[in-house]
């Protein structure tokens, strides 16, 4: 008998608590606080990808062995940024002739609790943008950019930020 | 003239020093001209001032029943309240509420790992702060009313009962109110009757179920797209507290005629140094039913089906659901979008789209249902987040798929 109900017992216990409200978080920060925009939006700006635009927040030297082409300015932001809905491990921008050339955001594996991240990216993506994102469903346009999807190192997800007139290759 | 960074600086510190030195009283004759402190609390012409009503935030009323906020709220009684509210129906001034001290405002959200240190740390100091923060208020009381107030009990649920003060002052009526470790708040009403009472209108407090069914039912209304939405359910949002469930619940019935706050509610329910752990919002939900004369049936499942029936009975219906901020996201970008194009659609709830639901590891999280669009497969929701959040929309299936509660009132 004491076999039966103690699991029983356990299970209602697990069960009330887990039904209990816990409330949310409702606090907004990082980049939004100096931008007035998610990054999302601060991207899609055709200003931003003019000469000598600028960025806000704060914005810290940066070195991406990858990049051989010493002309090329590294930053990363110092900041923590929600990008479409989920906390980016790490944010980027290369700039090149006081021009921004792209933002590379790294989202990691962790960083969603439920989904699959480059699902959730994906979903998240084209509710953003209202494009379907192409066949492979990791193309995207939006106003002034092009929003590409890939897999990266260690199951992380990059997602570049670069001019609708001139897509560039994620590495 | 250009200024430096250290001029600037300079004066903003002088500004900060000469503030500073300025005595209570002082500041408090500078605030004064700003809410007229006194007459506000007396005198019920001050509350149709053109000026005065003009000076609460937002100007304009989204909903029928409308809280407002003194924009800087001034020391009162030798305290600066966490706010201070002036309730609206039909854009009158029907009460000011003077919030001294509430335990979710003054921590803030604080998440289940940290409340014990939370109140381990604060507990002595929050329990001074309160204890002096009524003396202070009660102190204040008697002396802008000459009087040591009525005990007054109102309520009728143990769980919502409250041991009030009643004071005459002028010809408004303050109720002060206090739970030690909890709240502090002053409301003053035009009239004796509706600060003895939890009702919105205590006149209606014999009016026929058939009257309030029929009352309810005319606030359906539905429009050319399909949408059949709720008019006038008024949007308290909650602040960096975890007060969803109380805000849904305060929204819900000060909808319904009970006419108590998120604070109250949070008080009852025992959301303690800024966390729900512990806390009983769910049978405060059933006192709140009780106390407004109705039932608020709680159920395991989202039955859209018996949602589109409450819904058209004019009644507003509140769900406990799971929430991730990433899923979040798609709500409120297409709520922007829809709100540039009404042709947009959701994306299907497909094997893909439900992978991106948030599931039980997720956080929980209440809304209002205020609508639905059977067209469209769409339930409408409001969020206790401000207006920007105000009838979003969801599809039932994901409604259906997250919703660990609902609860229907029934008159």
């Amino acid at each position: 008998m004491k076999k039966i109900e103690m699991p029983l017992l356990l299970g209602l216990v697990l069960a009330l608590s887990v039904l209990n409200l816990q409330a949310i978080p409702n606090r907004i920060g990082g980049f939004v606080n100096p931008a007035g925009m998610r990054f999302e939006n601060f991207a899609g700006q055709a200003k931003v990808w003019k000469a000598n635009a600028k960025l806000p927040g704060k914005w810290e030297d940066w070195k991406d062995p990858g990049i051989q082409d010493s002309g090329i300015l590294i930053y990363r932001l110092g900041l923590s940024a929600d990008v479409f809905g989920i906390r980016a491990s790490q944010v980027t921008v290369q700039i090149k002739d006081d021009k921004i050339l792209k933002f590379n955001v790294v989202f990691d594996k962790n960083s969603v609790r439920s989904a699959s991240l480059i699902d959730q990216l994906a979903t998240n993506i084209q509710s953003f943008t209202g494009d379907s994102g192409g066949k492979d469903k990791k193309s995207f346009v939006h106003e002034k950019v092009n929003i590409q999807l890939k897999d990266g190192e260690d199951g992380s997800v990059v997602v570049t930020f670069s001019p609708k007139a001139a897509a560039v290759v994620v590495r | 003239m250009k200024l430096s960074k250290v001029q600037i600086s300079t004066v903003f510190i002088y500004l900060a020093v000469v503030g500073f030195l300025l005595s209570g009283r002082d500041r408090l004759e500078a605030q004064e001209s700003t809410f007229p402190f006194t007459d506000a609390f007396t005198d019920p012409g001050v509350w149709d001032r053109p000026d005065f009503i003009a000076a609460w935030h937002p100007r304009k009323a989204a909903a029928k029943i409308t809280h407002k906020t003194w924009p800087n709220a001034p020391v009162i009684f030798g305290r600066r309240p966490h706010y201070l509210s002036g309730h609206f129906i039909n854009d009158r001034l029907e009460s000011i509420t003077v919030l001294f001290l509430d335990s979710g405002t003054h921590f803030g959200y604080v998440s289940r790992d940290k409340v014990a240190v939370t109140e381990k740390m604060n507990r002595k100091k929050f329990q001074a702060l309160h204890a002096d923060t009524a003396e202070k208020v009660l102190a204040g009381l008697e002396k802008l009313t000459g009087s040591r107030g009525r005990p007054a009990t109102l309520g009728l649920t143990p769980m919502l009962k409250q041991e009030t003060l009643l004071f005459t002052s002028g010809k408004l009526t303050a109720r002060y109110f206090s739970i030690p470790e909890q709240l502090v708040k002053v409301t003053f009403y035009r009239d004796e009757k509706k600060a003895s009472s939890f009702l919105m209108d205590p006149s209606l407090v014999d009016q026929k179920r058939r009257d309030r069914i029929k009352q309810f039912s005319q606030n359906m209304h539905e429009s050319n797209n399909g949408d059949r939405l709720l008019d006038n359910i008024p949007l308290f949002p909650q602040g960096d507290r975890a007060y969803c469930g109380v805000s849904a619940l305060s929204m819900s019935m000060q909808y319904l005629g009970l006419n108590l706050d998120t604070e109250d509610y949070a008080a009852a329910a025992g959301i303690r140094y800024g966390s729900t752990k512990g806390s009983k919002i769910r049978e405060v939900y059933e006192a709140a039913g009780r106390e407004a004369d109705m039932r608020l049936s709680r159920s395991t499942k989202f039955d859209f089906r018996k949602v589109k029936t409450v819904l058209d009975a004019g009644l507003p219906v509140i769900v406990w659901r799971r929430w991730a901020k990433e899923r979040d996201y798609v709500h409120t970008t297409f709520a922007a979008r829809f709100a540039k194009d009404p042709s947009v659609v959701l994306p299907k709830a497909d094997m893909n789209d439900r992978a991106t639901w948030p599931d039980k590891k997720a956080y929980s999280h209440a809304s209002v249902i205020t609508g639905y669009n059977a067209k469209r497969g769409e339930v409408i929701f409001t969020e206790s987040w401000g207006e920007e959040a105000r009838n979003r929309r969801m599809r039932f299936e994901e409604m259906e798929g997250t919703v660990y509660y609902t609860f229907y009132p029934k008159l």
